[in-house]
């Protein structure tokens, strides 16, 4: 790449600070270096960059340590989700059914009434007959939950939708699939599963390629 | 021997608080995010690699992050008015500048925050950064320009006197 100097001072600031972090090419840092060096007005700008960094640093707020409780649940979930991840990995389907089954609970809550369902209405949560779910425990189901797994049963729907129109080769309707997905359903696990699997990077390539990021 | 997620939890519980507390401004929602990652973590993508593990925590908890900034801007963006004064006789230094750098940080919009963020504390190249958020390098690029520029002004009179 050869060096050009920055023309307006939105990319000199971008210049600057990509300097700052040492991402810029041998030839454009040392182009950044000559410039500062024969102008005051930008050496001191990047003097400022630095010192503002260094300001930055200072803020170091505690963390606590994990509760107990907490602990507890993620050991839980470790414990349970080695026999449900083999599932999930060779019936896909089923995941997003088990979703829909345990989601139902908590719609049928409003829908069949106390004859069906015993209601803990104390604890805003339903217990479900137990012919609906097929494990031997009983599964409870509060308002908020239920509609976090429907969120993740309509972000699975989603994602399974962008991968059909990814295969299909139609990338602008996978793109625009994608934004909903992230814009939408941003905090499912299925949009962050996008985020992180390579195999979508041909379309985020796409993506950088059409400018839609 | 030590599983995957007991390192997890030992080596980014505490970095993964702090990027969600620097985000929203807020240690009981922090906490809330930070907990919520690590179970998703856990029954959705166990037995990732280091790497894969942090960057998947690190996209949750923006994630998360981000729902709860749209649900509750307000609480969650607390303004330089918001920041209590230091008091110079009980409070250090220290203290006083992580307020005011608080402040400064809450007032960036989103995109911005997220990418200083991930920058400056959790010291990721820009190519990281674009893998968590899902965009352009160069986007990286520029976000963190301009949040750098808006931060260089809003921290200005406070960074004379820091020196």
């Amino acid at each position: 790449m050869t060096w050009r100097t920055p023309q307006t001072e939105a990319e000199w600031q971008e210049a600057l600070s990509a300097y700052v972090d040492d991402e810029l090419p041998s030839e454009d840092a040392r182009g950044v270096e000559a410039a500062c060096a024969a102008d005051p007005l930008r050496g001191s700008q990047l003097e400022s960059l630095r010192a503002t960094r260094a300001m930055l640093q200072a803020w170091n707020p505690d963390a606590p340590s994990p509760t107990p409780d907490f602990l507890a649940e993620l050991s839980a979930i470790r414990r349970s989700s080695t026999g449900r991840r083999t599932r999930k990995a060779r019936i896909p389907v089923l995941r997003i059914l088990s979703y829909a089954a345990v989601a139902l609970v908590g719609i049928a809550i409003g829908a069949v009434g106390s004859q069906a369902l015993r209601v803990d209405r104390n604890n805003r949560a339903a217990i479900a007959p137990p012919d609906m779910v097929s494990t031997a425990t009983p599964v409870s189901v509060d308002a908020d939950r239920a509609e976090s797994l429907m969120r993740e049963v309509r972000a699975e729907s989603l994602k399974g939708k962008l991968v059909t129109l990814m295969t299909a080769r139609d990338w602008t309707q996978a793109s625009n699939a994608y934004d909903d997905l992230v814009t939408a359903w941003g905090d499912t696990d299925a949009a962050s599963a996008v985020r992180v699997d390579p195999a979508f990077d041909p379309l985020r390539q796409w993506r950088v390629l059409h400018r839609r990021t | 021997m030590e599983d995957d997620l007991s390192w997890a939890v030992r080596e980014l519980y505490g970095r993964v608080y702090r990027f969600a507390y620097r985000f929203v401004g807020n240690r009981e929602t922090a906490q809330d995010i930070v907990q919520e990652s690590f179970l998703r973590l856990a029954a959705v993508a166990p037995g990732l690699d280091a790497d894969g593990t942090r960057r998947w925590l690190f996209v949750a908890a923006r994630n998360l992050c981000i729902s709860h900034l749209r649900r509750d801007l307000a609480r969650a963006e607390p303004s330089l008015d918001a920041i209590q004064p230091a008091d110079p006789e009980s409070v250090s230094v220290r203290k006083e500048l992580g307020d005011s750098i608080r402040g400064a940080v809450a007032q960036l919009p989103p995109e911005q925050r997220e990418v200083v963020l991930l920058r400056e504390y959790e010291d990721m190249s820009y190519a990281e950064i674009s893998a968590v958020l899902g965009c352009a390098e160069g986007t990286v690029k520029s976000r963190l320009a301009r949040a750098r520029e808006h931060l260089r002004v809003l921290l200005g009179p406070i960074r004379e006197d820091w020196k």
